[in-house]
């Protein structure tokens, strides 16, 4: 039984068209068809978000979709958030601030603070917190990316 | 990837979904925002042959329907927190819907639809539903029925849908006049699914008093259960009708549920307190 369907996505700004079975969650497509690794499988549970990407201007948790439900949508994983080669005021400050340390969580932390600074473009300490609760980070303690999104926000202000 | 093989399909009406539910019956599972049952397929947990995706069927959005609210299977957490509607006729649902657990993701990916098909003792949507007394309104390709949310929520992880029936929408009713709305989750730690929980909607006249309420406990029993509130009737939200809704919360709290989380007696124990914290938050 051969029963794969074709996928056409806006991925990062192109135009991306993959042939794939349908069992495939979002997060292998996106890491395995795609070749774009930067967005990491935790748990497979929805737990961790070390699997968020923004489809359709909304950040979700890859982990959670099958990756035919995405038909037609735009994607922006962590490689689209450098602009011109150049870190985004956002990344830069979690360089700056050490937001990470084996990196593992950072894609879905930097799609998570990139969501609340959409909204809100200077947000408490609590309301950072509340924002990240959506992503496990087993290194950092969580000191360091609250400090790195209240700073990609002053820089930004 | 999940391992069984499954066909798929997305249909892009309401009636092609039906349709397709009534031929593979048993054999299909539904789709809505994907947040439980995609998991559960990548953990075998659910082996489907056929998966019908309703992202396609036109099941989104909030529409005002006699004074109250309808709101449709598809419908994400997020679209429910940021309506003003919601906000205003069924305020403990726009609360319970800010406040899932798993962050900004899932309340963008979730539904409370989908929630509430799955019957999950402890998840936030049953016990919200039945606090604000929503009507489930279901389809089959051959008939379609509305069945109360307290009666629709039959046991843990059960709920009153049978093979080839979809949740269409969900409908509450016209708020009563002078409503306020509490909503309290009580959970261990912040990524924690919610130990127990409890909504109540109560009208208040332009003295204070007490004309009509609600309230219902989610997560304590196997599934909600309205607690009597007839004695705080006539008097203000105050210290003596919270001691009331404590004692009348605990004393139904006869089937409770255990799991990892919790045990049974222990939401037996909080279940007062919870009740309590709800309409506190209404006054």
């Amino acid at each position: 039984m051969t029963n794969s369907i074709r996928l056409n996505l806006t991925v990062n700004g192109e135009a991306r068209s993959v042939e794939i079975d349908p069992r495939r969650l979002l997060v292998e497509v996106i890491r395995e068809e795609l070749e774009l690794p930067g967005t990491h499988i935790g748990c497979l549970t929805g737990d961790c978000g070390a699997c968020t990407v923004e489809r359709d201007g909304q950040i979700i948790k890859s982990c959670l979709a099958l990756a035919a439900s995405a038909e037609g949508s735009e994607i922006t994983t962590i490689e689209g958030l450098a602009e011109n080669g150049e870190l985004s005021t956002l990344q830069q400050a979690f360089w700056d601030e050490y937001g990470f340390q084996c990196g593992y969580c950072l894609p879905g932390m930097l799609f998570s603070a990139k969501d609340l600074l959409a909204q809100n473009a200077s947000p408490s300490e609590d309301e950072i917190r509340h924002a990240i609760n959506g992503n496990l980070c087993r290194c950092t303690g969580y000191d360091t990316i609250v400090k790195s999104i209240a700073e990609a926000a002053a820089r930004t202000a | 990837m999940i391992k069984r093989r499954f066909a798929y399909q997305a249909p892009s009406t309401l009636d092609e979904v039906l349709a397709a539910l009534a031929e593979h019956g048993a054999d299909a599972e539904v789709v809505g925002g994907g947040t439980w049952v995609v998991p559960e397929m990548t953990h075998g947990a659910r082996m489907p042959a056929h998966v019908v995706d309703l992202r396609n069927a036109g099941l989104a959005g909030v529409t005002e329907s006699n004074g109250g609210l309808s709101i449709g299977a598809m419908t994400t957490y997020a679209e429910l927190a940021n309506d003003s509607r919601v906000v205003e006729r069924a305020g403990s649902l726009g609360t319970m819907a800010a406040g899932i657990t798993g962050g900004a993701q899932v309340r963008y990916q979730g539904t409370v639809g989908g929630s509430a098909c799955y019957a999950t003792p402890s998840s936030d949507a049953p016990g919200a539903l039945v606090g604000l007394d929503a009507t489930m309104n279901l389809r089959s390709a051959s008939n379609s029925r509305a069945v109360a949310a307290s009666d629709f929520f039959k046991g843990a992880f059960e709920a009153d849908l049978a093979d080839g029936e979809v949740l269409e929408s969900i409908t509450l009713p016209a708020p009563m006049a002078g409503a306020r709305f509490g909503h309290y989750k009580l959970k261990l730690v912040e990524s924690s699914w919610p130990i127990a929980t409890a909504t109540c909607v109560v009208g208040v006249d332009g003295e204070g008093k007490i004309t009509a309420a609600r309230l219902a406990v989610g997560g304590v029993n196997t599934k909600p259960y309205v607690v009597d509130t007839s004695s705080i009737v006539g008097g203000p939200i105050d210290g003596g009708a919270a001691a009331a809704v404590v004692e009348a919360a605990r004393s139904s709290a006869t089937d409770p549920y255990s799991d990892v989380l919790a045990s049974g007696e222990y939401r037996q124990q909080v279940s007062g307190v919870v009740a309590k914290r709800a309409l506190l938050a209404a006054a």
